[in-house]
């Protein structure tokens, strides 16, 4: 019972810390003024997607199958980011090299791409304890477990107003510099 | 487009605060299907091949 409510804290950690660089990527996109491109999203919606699965733990009690749909969110976010690497890899004559401002010399899909191989490593260390799915009980959410659930929300929710307002509801430039709708 | 996939994935979140597994879950699959959709459509777009 305790131990599980320690494996639920930290799959409620997890997804608060795939929601902070979720939020590191605003900061990238208000600061700098660096509009997301499709894939940039669609990295997004993986991350935002592996929090989803963890906090699935969270609500409903720690399962196997809670995990896969965090670990099959993550792929999909490391499958758009290597795809994202692949097409800047080669640089082109005349222009400066990948796509966006780099941090710490790696650029945003670069950093994206180590995440989502780090969170499927760590969800793959986190389902070797057998022992948390003998209790699946669902337990009411603790202060920080309902913190980060809004935290959550809040951030998808962000994420429809400005797609919305970058992109309106069809499908979204390769390069965007402008929002449409401001 | 992509405002309809962040439009699924917060109703998804929703319905997990909520209690509801059933549509959380759905809302899940949908969201990684149509996800996935949209990367084959970007890749084939991009070199140009009909799939």
């Amino acid at each position: 019972m305790k131990r599980n409510g320690i494996m639920r804290n930290i799959n409620a950690v997890g997804a608060f810390g795939l929601g902070i660089v979720v939020t590191g990527a605003y900061i990238f996109q208000f600061t700098l003024h660096e509009l997301p491109c499709p894939l940039c999203l669609l990295q997004r919606i993986g991350m935002l997607g592996a929090a989803f699965g963890l906090l699935l733990n969270v609500r409903f009690g720690l399962r196997p199958s809670h995990y896969a749909l965090a670990l099959l969110s993550a792929l999909f976010g490391a499958a758009t980011s290597i795809r994202q690497v692949l097409l800047h890899i080669v640089p082109v004559a005349g222009r400066p090299p990948g796509f966006g401002t780099p941090l710490f010399g790696l650029h945003m899909y670069t950093w994206a791409l180590f995440i989502f191989l780090f969170t499927i490593i760590t969800i793959a260390c986190l389902m070797l304890y057998n022992r948390q799915f003998r209790d699946s009980r669902v337990l009411p959410l603790t202060g920080f477990q309902q913190f980060v659930f809004w935290f959550i929300i809040v951030l998808a929710g962000a994420n429809v107003l400005t797609t919305l307002l970058q992109c309106g509801v069809m499908p979204c430039p390769d390069n965007p510099v402008e929002y449409q709708f401001l | 487009m992509m405002v309809l996939l962040f439009l699924i994935l917060t109703f998804a979140m929703l319905f997990a605060r909520k209690g509801n597994y059933t549509f959380a879950v759905a809302g899940f699959f949908l969201l990684l299907i149509l996800s996935v959709c949209w990367l084959i459509y970007h890749m084939s777009d991009a070199i140009n091949i009909n799939l």
